[in-house]
């Protein structure tokens, strides 16, 4: 399995799109950075105040979420849309354990992606605040958290891109699928449903809930951990409808 | 040491027969071509060997286990199915360091096999780059990765110039002069006949002979001569 891991890994490590979308966040995070920087204590704007961190801290979450799942998704379906899935399978037979292996790798970069696109939030917004003379409180306002529920989001998303992969086996398709998904389905779904509460319950909504530690507390929200949960459930869920798909499909 | 043994192997699509209750043993040590008409099974079979089809019934084994079953299975058997199986973003040398890390291969044996495959020098290209013929070599390093005991190669001569033919034969023959079992499937059959010990005839997903060259080509001009007579006899 360590094996397995680390060729899933340098595999990552060789892909340009895992660089191009690891730069992109690690550029979103300091733009964030630098119009917090230009923007707060303007007038009609937010003061800089201790509880300004865990703020920049939490804003990426969704973006490290979404970067993972890409990592996950050309993991799987990109080997099937480029033949590489043949050389895999040739070198690794058993695919319960092929699958894993790959949930393992997508979800390390998913981790590794989160702690890098947090560790720029954490020292800018530090130098940012003690430029602005505000006190630094990195362990109060629900940071460790919140920066626990964001490292947690990375490897959740990458192991349900895994599966998503498996799912569809086409890159383009499966990228089609999630958009649709995020940004029509989990829209129209509480209206269809009459349930406006069903988006809480949502993958999106269920991430503001994991991030919300520190936030003011909304009572119809899942607590922090339970939202946590029920995403590790979806990610869980989805990489054994891929392996699933892929014992149905293969020997 | 026993390599590839395939019995009563048997293959259906719905109501199509791909393989039909195919047997046959490999003997260590010497090349085998696999020949047969477009259809008659022999990618087929060669992905049930390989663990990559399901057999509707009977066994493919290597060394007396199923593929699947297989501890290590790419330092036991090194297989050309596709020469199309590397994604074209990634250079030539990791494509094969990619391979290598899955069976705790080190970069020398990687280095050392795309100097066997006549590499070395576009290595670093991608793969998108690559001629057929270059991306044919490229399984082939793939496939010597593990110094196997097995090879099997399916097609390994496509999209290869007429001194990549020549290098490909000598470098079957070296592999069985070594003591590995090859397994060799072609259309060219009078290139398989300058490189090849024994050869297997499939007709329709059943065996039709399997022998020695000397013996299929006996009272034929080639072996294109004995395949067709032997096919044409099977079909009668």
């Amino acid at each position: 399995m360590t094996t397995l891991i680390s060729a899933e890994l340098f595999k990552l490590r060789s892909t340009r799109t895992t660089w191009a979308t690891a730069v992109a966040l690690a550029g979103f995070a300091i733009a964030l950075l630098g119009f917090n920087a230009a923007l707060l204590g303007d007038p009609g704007q937010p003061e800089a105040v201790p509880s300004t961190l865990v703020g920049l801290v939490r804003t990426p979450g969704p973006f490290i979420g979404a970067g993972a799942l890409l990592f996950g998704l050309l993991l799987t379906s990109s080997e099937h849309r480029h033949g590489v899935a043949l050389i895999t399978r040739l070198g690794h037979p058993r695919l319960p354990s092929l699958i894993l292996g790959k949930a393992t790798a997508a979800a390390i970069t998913g981790v590794v992606l989160a702690v890098a696109v947090e560790a720029i939030m954490v020292g800018g917004g530090t130098i940012l605040l003690a430029s602005r003379n505000v006190a630094v409180e990195p362990l109060r306002h629900g940071m460790p958290g919140v920066v626990a529920g964001v490292v947690a989001i990375g490897a959740l998303y990458a192991i349900a891109g895994v599966g998503i992969g498996e799912l569809l086996r086409n890159p383009a398709l499966a990228v089609g699928v999630v958009l649709g998904w995020m940004f029509v389905a989990e829209g129209v779904l509480p209206v269809v449903l009459r349930e406006p509460d069903v988006a809480r319950w949502l993958p999106s909504g269920l991430v503001t809930a994991t991030l919300s530690a520190g936030a003011s507390p909304d009572a119809s929200s899942p607590a922090p951990a339970a939202a946590l949960a029920v995403l590790a459930a979806y990610a869980v869920g989805l990489l054994i409808a891929g392996l699933g798909r892929a014992c149905a499909t293969d020997p | 040491m026993e390599g590839i043994a395939v019995h009563r192997l048997t293959k259906r699509y719905e109501r199509v027969t791909a393989v039909d209750q195919l047997t046959f043993t490999l003997v260590p040590g010497r090349v085998t071509g696999f020949v047969g008409r477009n259809g008659a099974g022999k990618t087929t079979t060669l992905r049930m060997v390989l663990g990559l089809t399901r057999p509707t019934a009977g066994e493919a084994t290597v060394s007396g286990v199923p593929y699947a079953r297989l501890r290590d299975p790419l330092r036991q058997v090194g297989a050309v199915i596709d020469a199309n199986c590397f994604h074209p973003g990634w250079i030539g040398r990791n494509a094969l360091r990619s391979i290598a890390r899955t069976a705790g291969i080190g970069d020398n044996r990687v280095d050392e096999v795309l100097g066997l495959v006549d590499l070395t020098a576009a290595a670093g290209r991608r793969v998108r780059g690559y001629s057929l013929g270059m991306r044919q070599r490229l399984a082939l390093a793939g496939a010597l990765l593990g110094d196997p005991a097995t090879l099997v190669l399916d097609e390994p001569a496509n999209g290869l110039d007429p001194d990549g033919v020549r290098w490909l034969r000598s470098l079957i023959r070296g592999l069985g002069a070594q003591g590995r079992s090859v397994l060799v499937s072609s259309h060219q059959l009078a290139e398989l006949s300058q490189t090849v010990d024994d050869v297997i005839v499939i007709e329709q997903g059943r065996l039709v002979a399997h022998d020695s060259i000397a013996a299929i080509t006996s009272g034929a001009d080639s072996l294109e001569d004995g395949f067709l007579r032997l096919t044409a006899r099977e079909a009668e």
